[in-house]
């Protein structure tokens, strides 16, 4: 890979002996990738204090002589999410999408759906008196579309029986099986998740269409509840880890200390 | 390296494994405490075994100390009415240099990060919450570093302390002294511009 130049989103930062930084990047246009800073550890200079977690950085990155890891040449700042840090629950939330985008991707593809989706929900968490949790909806419903891991919400897993057909306002969902279980099949399969059919209409409205529009669907304080409870639970299950930001935040949720 | 009889490099060795030190610097070190007095090599060893013996953490501050308390927490004159949360020891000594300071210190042993599982009970958050308790602090000074870790660990500091009586800040942002203004960096200047106060 030689020089190339995008737009892109950091991940990770890591000290790399005593002057560099290893950053994880998602790029716009190369997906995720991995570069070196030289010296931005000492020299803020270079660098201007930009290279830090979430930040949006139009870069410029060369390869090394041996070929190995890409080299940070150039960084310019198109959005810092300065207020996201300076909010711990804002800081946790964006944390986890983090953590899931970097646990998720690997180098070599590209995914410009799912990087729209984390700069509008990345910008969207700096705003001040924003609610963070439809935020975490949003994203987490787009991301299991994107990644392919969608819960199937239209019919039993089991029997295919409709939804709609199920006479009932609560619905029992498997994470083994991926989605709804209807009540005659609950006993077969380990239903052990459940969702207003309310709730699961919202939550198909939050994957589809305008991203706008869907950040601006309200839910009721227990649609809310249960949706969160819902995605933090099928996600980790079916990317097979639990982030450690996810630990964190639930942590949080219970109060400080 | 090889040529050097055993012992010798066996210290060599042994030197190389400190920072920054690689295998030439590590050899003439190695020669150098060789070529001088005995007792000079005695008192590098010893001094270095001593310090691992009765070196503690203070019971005030978390900071390293020969005693119960370290030379800061014991000494009278010092505004204990002021109380700096760090990071670590190093960043205590940074503010001791620059001697602009007279209160007391915190170290906290780290900073909230997420992403690592590092959750407010892996630090001294509670330690410092007792401490605040005892009433004779009343002001906390919020000095983490200005990254994120460090920016939303004390944003998490100042929402737990709200429920205390003291007054809660945060280090200022802003252009280093002596500098060119063109030679500052955007974020920095930014802040600086934010925070920037009224000349008398
Ligand atoms: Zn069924
Ligand atoms: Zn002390």
């Amino acid at each position: 890979m030689s020089g190339f130049s995008t737009t892109a989103i950091i991940l990770r930062r890591v000290e790399y002996g005593d002057y560099d930084f290893i950053l994880t990047l998602f790029s716009r246009d190369r997906g995720k990738i991995s570069a070196i800073a030289k010296s931005a550890q000492k020299s803020k200079r270079r660098f201007g204090g930009i290279l830090e977690l979430f930040s949006l950085l139009e870069i410029e990155v060369g390869s090394s002589r041996s070929g190995g890891l890409l080299i940070l040449k150039e960084a310019v700042s198109r959005n810092l999410f300065s207020n996201i840090r300076s909010d711990i629950k804002k800081t946790a939330y964006a944390c986890y999408w983090t953590e899931l985008i970097n646990l998720w991707l690997e180098e070599g593809n590209t995914h410009p759906a799912l990087y729209e989706v984390f700069g509008y929900v990345l910008e969207q968490l700096d705003r001040a008196g924003i609610d963070e949790e439809p935020l975490s909806i949003l994203f987490q419903m787009r991301f299991l579309s994107i990644a392919g891991l969608k819960p199937n919400f239209e019919s039993c897993a089991n029997c295919r029986r409709p939804t709609a057909d199920i006479d009932a306002s609560m619905v029992f969902l498997s994470l083994s099986a991926g989605g709804v279980i209807c009540p005659s099949c609950s006993g077969s399969r380990s239903a052990n998740m459940k969702l207003s059919k309310g709730t699961i209409k919202l939550l198909q409205w939050m994957d589809g269409g305008d991203i706008t529009k869907a950040g601006r669907i309200r839910f009721s304080a227990a649609e809310q509840k249960e949706s969160l409870l819902f995605l933090e639970s099928f996600i980790p299950y079916h990317i097979g880890r639990e982030p450690k930001s996810l630990k964190f935040l639930k942590n949080y949720r219970r109060g400080p200390l | 390296m090889l040529h050097h009889p055993k012992s010798i490099i066996n210290l060599i060795r042994n030197l190389g494994r400190l920072p920054g030190i690689g295998e030439k610097t590590a050899e003439r070190l190695a020669l150098h405490i060789l070529n001088n007095p005995s007792a000079q090599a005695q008192q590098l060893a010893l001094s270095i075994t001593h310090m691992k013996e009765s070196v503690r953490l203070c019971r005030k501050c978390f900071g390293y100390s020969d005693h119960e308390l370290c030379t800061i927490c014991g000494v009278v004159s010092r505004n204990t009415a002021l109380l700096c949360v760090v990071e670590q020891p190093a960043d205590m000594t940074s503010i001791e240099k620059s001697g602009g300071y007279n209160g007391l210190y915190f170290i906290l042993g780290g900073v909230l990060a997420p992403m690592d599982g590092v959750g407010p009970e892996h630090i001294r958050i509670g330690e410092l919450m007792k401490r605040v308790e005892r009433g004779e602090v009343k002001e906390v000074i919020l000095a983490t570093g200005t990254h994120v870790e460090g920016e939303s660990t004390s944003a998490y500091l100042a929402q737990v302390l709200r429920g205390y009586p003291v007054t809660v800040s945060r280090i200022a942002s802003g252009v280093p002294v002596g500098g060119d203004l063109k030679y500052v960096d955007q974020v920095t200047l930014k802040k600086a511009m934010e925070k920037r106060h009224a000349v008398e």
